[in-house]
């Protein structure tokens, strides 16, 4: 019985590698901790992606996954099961990075939280022109587009990042940013028109 | 390009199927942006946070017991030591000693009946105690000392980052 036991909890660390994150979080509840390691080995490029592109320093990005993960695991226990551990992480993420952009360069939260002031999201993407083919032959495309989504507003950067980046839909990323999904869908197009803006303005 | 024809509204059928082109556009070219890599000792980093959070949380549990321990002990010492003050007063030793001091001579020519009093005099059992109850407050206080240290020490690396 004892050994039987035993064999089951081997067989658990060999195979939850292939766990649902969801799964691995019911394991780590259950005292096993390499479901932990599972999931920060899982997710510490794609965090440390989003608070980078979100803090612009490396360096400071570092800071933040580790405070990000240390949060994780500190709350584990109040995790809902019923919702997607990847969009909790990515709204602990969020939170921390705006915590640290407030701490440090003192940016008014409501930068991030009412830019959008009263516009509610008409949904028209005729004033979104194409993409001219030259962008796609341009040799130093991933500088030029880390660039020029820097230089997109935090709040729009955010929702474009974490639609196309990281595959979020929209429902999703209202649930991370902790608002409205006309909002987010306002944020989407506003920063998709900007982002085309930048990348027209641009001469080839 | 796969588009689910069912779920488009039939009256915005062309605006639904631009946005759909549009964003497969946006998203080929946001395939471009490249992946920015982490230095290859941030996963170790985090696994290190979290288990010196770890270890702070558990140490805090301990500083808590401690303390209560120390101030059990605490108290358990200082009515030791009030036990052998007045141990010493009750077995006469005091006034054996006091000997010393009024009849030097005397104390000389029966040294050895004087010592023999003196150290049957002597409270031991209540010495012994009140010195193993100081050095249990000692090894309290060692520990206590040595768990504060580590949160001042996690708490100078979370003013270093800022947290």
């Amino acid at each position: 019985m004892h050994q039987n036991i035993y064999y089951c909890r081997i067989n658990k660390i060999y195979t939850m590698d292939n766990d649902s994150d969801e799964k691995l979080v019911e394991y780590f509840l259950e005292g096993e901790k390499r479901a932990l390691e599972i999931l920060v080995f899982r997710y510490f490029k794609m965090i440390y992606n989003f608070c980078y592109r979100n803090v612009g320093d490396i360096n400071v990005a570092e800071d933040i996954t580790q405070e990000t993960f240390v949060k994780v695991w500190k709350n584990l226990n109040k995790f809902d099961k019923n919702k997607k551990f990847k969009t909790w992480l990515f709204q602990i993420a969020k939170n921390t990075c705006i915590d640290y952009l407030r701490k440090k360069k003192s940016i008014p939260f409501s930068k991030f939280e009412n830019e959008d002031g009263d516009n509610n999201f008409v949904d028209n993407f005729e004033d979104i022109s194409p993409l001219p083919d030259e962008i796609f032959k341009k040799k130093d495309l991933a500088v030029f587009l880390e660039k020029t989504v820097s230089k997109l507003p935090d709040a729009n950067k955010m929702v474009i990042i974490l639609y196309y980046k990281n595959d979020f839909n929209f429902r999703e990323i209202a649930e991370i940013l902790n608002e409205p999904i006309d909002t987010i869908k306002s944020r989407y197009r506003r920063g998709l028109i900007s982002l085309r803006k930048l990348i027209g303005d641009y001469e080839y | 390009m796969n588009i689910n024809f069912n779920i488009a509204p039939k009256s915005n059928f062309i605006t639904y199927y631009l946005k759909k082109i549009m964003e497969k556009e946006y998203k080929k070219l946001f395939m471009n942006m490249e992946e920015v890599n982490p230095s290859s000792k941030l996963f170790e980093k985090i696994m290190l946070r979290i288990s010196r959070e770890e270890k702070l949380v558990i140490v805090k549990k301990r500083i808590a017991v401690f303390s209560v321990f120390l101030a059990i002990s605490l108290g358990g010492f200082v009515y030791s030591f009030i036990t052998v003050q007045n141990a010493f007063v009750s077995s006469g030793f005091t006034q054996f000693f006091s000997l010393i001091f009024s009849d030097f001579n005397i104390v000389i020519a029966y040294w050895q009946n004087f010592l023999f009093t003196l150290l049957e005099s002597l409270p031991v059992f209540a010495m012994i105690i009140s010195l193993v109850m100081f050095s249990i407050v000692l090894g309290f206080l060692t520990f206590l000392m040595k768990d504060m240290k580590f949160i001042n020490s996690n708490n100078i690396l979370r003013k270093k980052y800022g947290y």
